[in-house]
């Protein structure tokens, strides 16, 4: 959509459309506000944080199903109790690391509405293997044909359509930052999109080659390898003082305190660039050690995989909390990507083996805060015993390619080479996003949607915590209201609707809202 | 042209910055048939010096000229023929006791000397590897420790002992070149192996699944030759192996051996890539018989099943290492020729490499200079050609190649990922303080290696023929001539060496920092 023909939806739907009720939290709901406010979320100012959490993490023990007693039968030694945790919101339940540190941690901005917890991730034909699972998370492609090889990344792709001249035209600011070693995610066709960095006050480049290659090297790998060479070494001499500088004047900026530990300096380095005010749009941030064999616990809540989680949680939190203090806050999300879960029965280590389905976090203001995904099934395993995904990992790829990125469904389906993929509405549509309330705890959610797909009848079931005036619409992916349902006051409880719909065959987002928080989920129309 | 009009001016349409680019479809004539030395592909000092790059760690001009002096058959055979057989470090035997029951204090005190322990180990290799014999010995063993990995830091877990992790690698040197399904038995019930991958917690109650895994995927037959079902029954075969490592736990083999636990061993039949293992009576539950029976059993079960698939697998990987990091096209053909003849010889490895190493495509042009060194390779080679010994392990650590603890169970990704933008730079300062270091006496005595050297042309292509992978091109011999005479004419260089020796030594460091940060001088 042209952004002429957009403003013009968004400014009628708000005319007419009841979107915010009670008159609560009413914020940016004049046209010319709203106007004011849509710079800030302009697609080319939008950053990605992608947190790789390598050794595959164990989302059973991230989300507890403390209420599955089959829970603490397979996990007699390592499973959470139920009294250690977090609770913050009726019916959901982290691990009591999610909380620690000064800012509370993530599930504190699951309370405040800056969180997805996306439960039972996986994708079909589970690969066990670290490197190959790591290559289908990092590559956005699930081949199962393992002789295959998987060289590109799925941001690498999307960068590398975007920025059609790299890296013949290198862009001011490097397209994005990797910490530490090198991502496939950011690889493409035309090699990698990024710069490496480690310590971003001290980057450093070098100038290179003063001759070039002779006649014999024509056409031999050593062309390619000393090009190769050649160019990371441009790209260094390019950016080394940029990211210094951006560096040095950010850093001044930060107010938060981060853990001294490598994922904490990773956040904090990441933190300091942006508020820098380099124009880099990704950044990959990693931390190793989530390969949890042996002892992943001593105890109920200490041990390896829970001073994991917490560096993992507490250095987003207080990265979180630069961004907010800073006003940039809008124009971050972060997701995290670990290439499976553990086998739900431990192991006789005190440690659990590889698994599948698993958890990702979403992170951010613009994330349609709340939990997504079903609960883990313990008792549904498949010839491995291991769990049965619910969510395509690639789904939430796509609702970032199209909502933060702004491509087309086709176009973010080429990027991830598989067209009949359809995103899951993690992130909140971007031309409403100033008008939305930030969420606050509640367990209001859309249970479930059924049939789904389906041709011109479907069933909505909501959960209410408490009575409600409710808003029930159906968008686009684009986020156009194409259907209004209701809108109408409903006693706590579980509640049916049916609806018909007349739309054309494709992806939906049923978005119902509340006084305090907004849920959306995708439905397919097939006619 | 300065600098940064050249960075720019080979990239050319159709080449890798252009978005049309498509990867390098690799068609050489050449095969494994023995390299005949032709006036097109002469033995000389480029490709005696891509031999001795690819063998061991960079070349010295003296080994040079020794291989020069045989044929390149003869010059392989002393490669492979001469051992390494480097004196046992003390930390080999520095026996410290568990963690177990100690407080805080005590427990952070001991795993700081697990840690000294390792850097002391890390250091003994480096300078194994830095005063190696003409030999292919310490390479194909670094191979091989890149291979069968263990990582001394286990997640901040467990820890790898240096005792234990000094026997894993004497066990790689010593079969090196050996038979591989022996090197993979092992491996298997090696201390070191046992305590990395979970076999010295596995048993019969909660199986762990950590080798049993590995084994196949990384070590063995790779991706898609086995089941989950097959990691599980493996795991069961593994159980009841237990490392003895502390001095203050029972040790029935002796310190540092494994030694086996019949109460944890899982005596039950067991389905194995389609071959049984019939239940183990329980007066055969012994550490003798189920290492026979099982163990022993498993592996060659490996070998057997997965014939092919291992003898593709370990020869790709091969390939990879001593001729190109990215294989495709007809390479395809040629790593499928050393699977041949690994399995012709019951997978003993050293004929693969022999063959490998003696053959045109090993020669052809196309190869050489065609891989990208490897930290290890960058800093032990600066210690080898210039005599700096100073931090090398810290320096490759800082390029992201610690030995000893590879980043993770499948070992170093290797080729691209060694040269970033964080990396580079890095390289390039190493090499200027290396080069700093050269007084000016060892700066005289490097040039005075070199026959003719009062000549800057041939000094210059000597040199390059030394420290870069391929034959000096016009500008670059005349750009690097006109550094080593302070920006003069060449004929001076005669004079300058004979009566202004500190000038001398000042140029060659000149000139030498400008070709250390060469794109060429990263690879080999």
């Amino acid at each position: 959509m042209k952004r002429r023909s957009f403003l013009k939806t968004a400014l009628a739907s708000s005319a007419t459309a009841p979107f915010l009720l009670n008159g609560v939290e009413a914020r940016a709901t004049s046209p010319l506000q709203f106007l004011a406010q849509l710079p800030t979320a302009a697609e080319d100012d939008r950053i990605l944080i992608i947190c790789q959490l390598f050794g595959g993490n164990d989302g059973l023990n991230t989300a507890p199903p403390v209420d599955d007693p089959k829970y603490y039968e397979i996990r007699p030694n390592i499973a959470v109790p139920k009294k250690d945790c977090w609770n913050g919101i009726p019916n959901v339940y982290l691990h009591p690391a999610l909380t620690w540190g000064d800012k509370g941690g993530i599930a504190s901005m699951l309370q405040q509405g800056s969180l997805a917890v996306v439960r039972n991730i996986g994708y079909p034909n589970p690969n066990l293997s670290h490197f190959r699972s790591t290559d289908i998370w990092l590559s956005g492609i699930n081949d199962s044909n393992v002789q295959s090889r998987l060289d590109t990344g799925w941001v690498g792709r999307y960068l590398s359509q975007k920025y059609p001249t790299f890296p013949a035209n290198l862009p001011d600011d490097p397209l994005a930052i990797q910490f530490g070693g090198f991502s496939l995610a950011l690889e493409s066709k035309v090699g990698r999109m990024g710069i490496e960095v480690s310590d971003p006050s001290k980057q450093q480049g070098v100038i290179s080659a003063n001759d070039a290659l002779d006649d014999q090297s024509a056409g031999t790998a050593y062309y390619d390898e000393y090009q190769f060479v050649a160019d990371i070494a441009a790209r260094s001499d390019k950016y080394a003082q940029r990211v210094k500088t951006a560096y040095a004047s950010g850093k001044a900026l930060l107010k938060a305190k981060y853990q001294n530990d490598s994922f904490g300096k990773q956040m904090a380095n990441t933190a300091a660039l942006i508020a820098g005010g380099l124009k880099t749009k990704v950044y990959v941030v990693s931390l190793g050690g989530f390969d949890t064999h042996v002892t992943q616990t001593y105890d109920s809540t200490n041990g390896a995989h829970p001073s994991l989680l917490y560096s993992f949680s507490d250095a987003v939190a207080q990265f979180m909390y630069d961004m907010v203090k800073l006003n940039m806050a809008d124009k971050i999300i972060g997701i995290s990507v670990s290439e499976f879960g553990r086998r739900p029965d431990e192991n006789g280590s005190f440690g659990t083996d590889h698994g599948t389905a698993s958890v990702q976090f979403v992170f951010g203001t613009q994330v349609n805060s709340g939990i997504f995904g079903t609960q883990f099934d313990l008792t549904n395993r498949d010839e491995s015993n291991d769990l049965v995904y619910s969510v395509d990992f690639r789904s939430v790829y796509m609702d970032i390619l199209m909502k933060w990125f702004g491509m087309t469904i086709e176009d973010a389906r080429v990027v991830l080479k598989d067209d009949t993929l359809t995103p899951i509405s993690v992130i909140q549509a971007q031309h409403d996003a100033v008008q939305q309330p930030r969420m606050s705890k509640t367990d209001f959610s859309i249970t479930s949607i059924y049939p789904n797909p389906f041709r011109d009848q479907t069933t909505i079931v909501l959960e209410l915590p408490d009575t409600e005036t409710v808003s029930l619409e159906v968008t686009n992916l684009a986020g156009e209201r194409v259907a209004e349902v209701f809108m109408q006051t409903l006693a706590a409880g579980v509640h049916q609707i049916p609806i018909s719909l007349a739309v054309a065959s494709g992806s939906y987002i049923v978005c119902a809202r509340t006084s305090k928080l907004i849920v959306t989920k995708a439905i397919h129309c097939i006619r | 042209m300065d600098r940064r009009t050249f960075l720019t001016s080979w990239r050319s349409s159709g080449s890798r910055f252009d978005n049309n680019f498509t990867p390098l479809e690799r068609s050489l004539t050449t095969g494994l048939e023995p390299y005949v030395p032709s006036v097109s592909a002469p033995w000389d000092e480029i490709r005696a010096g891509h031999l001795l790059r690819r063998t061991m760690m960079s070349p010295k001009w003296a080994d040079m000229i020794t291989l020069l002096d045989k044929t390149p058959s003869q010059a392989v055979d002393i490669l492979l023929n001469t051992p390494s057989n480097p004196m046992k470090p003390a930390v080999a035997d520095h026996d410290t006791e568990s963690r177990a029951g100690l407080d805080a204090v005590l427990v952070n005190q001991l795993i700081g000397t697990w840690g000294g322990d390792a850097t002391q180990l890390r250091e003994w290799w480096a300078g194994v590897l830095l005063n190696s014999p003409l030999s292919i010995i310490e390479k194909m063993t670094f191979f091989w420790s890149g291979h069968f990995t263990t990582q001394f830091n286990v997640d901040n877990v467990d820890y790898v002992q240096a005792p234990l992790l000094y026997r894993q690698n004497n066990l790689l040197r010593s079969l090196a070149l050996g038979n591989i399904r022996d090197l993979t038995f092992a491996i298997t019930l090696d201390p070191a192996m046992l305590v990395f991958l979970g076999g010295d917690v596995n048993n019969k109650v909660h199986p762990n699944e950590n080798y049993s895994r590995e084994v196949m995927e990384l070590f063995t037959m790779g991706l898609g030759q086995y089941s989950e079902g097959d990691v599980k029954e493996a795991a069961r075969i593994l159980t009841g192996w237990h490392a003895s490592r502390y001095n203050d736990e029972p040790a029935q083999n002796g310190l540092f051996n494994a030694f086996f636990d019949p109460n944890a061993h899982d005596t039950g039949a067991k389905q194995y890539l389609g071959v049984t293992f019939s239940a183990t009576p329980a007066d055969e539950n012994t550490e003798f018989l189920v290492k026979k029976n099982e163990v022993g059993k498993m592996i060659d079960t490996i070998f057997e099943q997965r014939k092919q698939a291992v003898a593709t697998f370990i020869c790709r990987k091969i390939y990879r290492f001593f001729v190109y990091s990215s294989p495709g096209g007809t390479d395809e053909t040629v790593i499928a020729a050393m699977a041949q003849i690994f399995m012709d010889n019951d997978f003993t490895v050293g004929p693969v490499i022999s063959k490998l190493l003696k053959s045109a495509h090993f020669f052809d042009n196309a190869n050489i200079g065609a891989q990208i060194k490897t930290p290890a390779e960058f800093v032990i080679g600066l210690g080898r050609q210039l005599g700096y010994a100073a931090n090398v392990t810290s320096n490759m650590s800082s390029m992201l190649q610690t030995v000893f603890n590879p980043p993770n169970v499948s070992g170093w990704t290797g080729w691209h990922d060694w040269i970033t933008t964080n990396t580079f730079p890095v390289r390039a300062s190493i090499a200027a303080t290396a080069i700093t270091a050269l007084s000016d006496q060892q700066a005289l005595t490097f040039i005075g290696q070199f026959p003719n050297n009062n000549d800057a042309d041939k000094l210059i292509d000597a040199i390059g023929a030394l420290m870069l992978p391929r034959r000096l091109s016009k500008q670059r011999h005349d750009d690097l001539v006109s550094r080593i005479v302070g920006g003069g004419k060449s004929y001076e260089w005669n004079a300058i060496l004979t009566t202004s020796p500190a000038t001398a030594a000042r140029n060659l460091r000149d000139m030498l920092t400008t070709l250390t940060s060469l794109p060429d001088f990263q690879l080999c």
